[in-house]
């Protein structure tokens, strides 16, 4: 193997590596903005206030984003 | 007669009525009834329930931690913000092709949103709240942790508030611990505005219960 695919080939291989921990990382944090909205739901049930309704849809905006990125850098890495 | 039986029955009625806030407590007499729902001391706030609160039961103060409190994680939120300013005058952070750079940019991004609305929803919801007949204190933990722990007014025993150090002196506030007579023996209210305050309400409260005990009136 010449030094010049060796070099190729590691690029890939570490870009793919890359990619996938990328795509790991949104994804986990994906689950975290899953669990948040939960976590929303359950607070707002014990206390409420004029503010919850708010809440709940800031959770949900979050989760979306943190979703459309996971699928945006799993295409675009 | 039916005049003088109906006169005795509305006295009656009149003397085994609850007695207003206002009547028995002077910090409540004094204090405006609180609209905005981020008060950390809000008395007798408007549109504000709890999911165990009984009908006739009544908010009287709900309690969070001071807002002094929460600047460390502020604080934190904006190092952590300006800290990839600092890593772009280090040229091997740079050196990631760009849609990788891009990548964990946006992720660090994420992370800090994470941790801010992570950091508020648990000042927000983490709350202590007197009513006219309970003291409750809920606590959030984590992302999946509740804990709610409840206690009679008439079941309290001891009330002490503590105060200490500089920052505590200068923004008033402090912890107040309630010594309870059921199974949940302790309440603490960590960090409070005006402990003092929060004190005199608990113990006119107490001897308001007392005080209905004695007269016979419903709770």
């Amino acid at each position: 193997m010449e030094v010049g695919e060796q070099f190729v080939f590691n690029d890939v291989l570490i870009s793919f590596i890359l990619k996938w921990l990328f795509v790991i990382c949104f994804g986990f944090y994906t689950i975290f903005a899953f669990v948040l909205t939960r976590q929303i739901r359950i607070m707002r049930s014990t206390l409420i206030t004029s503010f919850s309704s708010l809440f709940t849809t800031l959770g949900y905006v979050h989760l979306g984003i943190a979703s459309f990125l996971t699928v945006l850098f799993f295409l675009i890495l | 007669m039916k005049h003088v039986y109906s006169a005795k029955e509305s006295q009656k009625e009149a003397t085994l009525r609850k007695r207003q806030l206002e009547d028995y407590s002077d910090v409540i007499r004094y204090e405006r009834p609180s609209k905005n729902p981020f008060d950390a001391f809000a008395p007798k706030p408007e549109g504000i329930f709890f999911d165990s609160q009984e009908r006739e039961e009544q908010v009287v103060l709900l309690l969070r931690k001071h807002p002094i409190t929460q600047l460390s994680w502020i604080i934190t939120a904006i190092g952590l913000i300006l800290f990839p300013l600092v890593l772009r005058f280090i040229p091997a952070f740079s050196a990631l092709p760009f849609r990788f750079e891009f990548a964990a940019f946006v992720l660090w991004y994420l992370l800090i949103v994470g941790f801010i609305i992570e950091s508020f929803l648990s000042w927000f919801f983490n709350v202590y709240i007197i009513t006219d007949e309970r003291v409750i204190d809920v606590d959030f933990l984590s992302l999946i942790y509740k804990n709610v722990s409840a206690a009679k007014i008439d079941n309290i025993e001891d009330v002490t508030a503590t105060t200490g150090g500089a920052l505590r002196s200068i923004f008033n506030f402090g912890t107040v611990v309630i010594q309870t007579a059921g199974t949940q023996q302790e309440l603490e209210f960590e960090d409070v505005p005006h402990p003092a305050k929060v004190t005199k309400l608990l113990n006119e409260l107490l001897l308001e219960e007392e005080r209905e005990k004695i007269e016979g009136r419903v709770n």
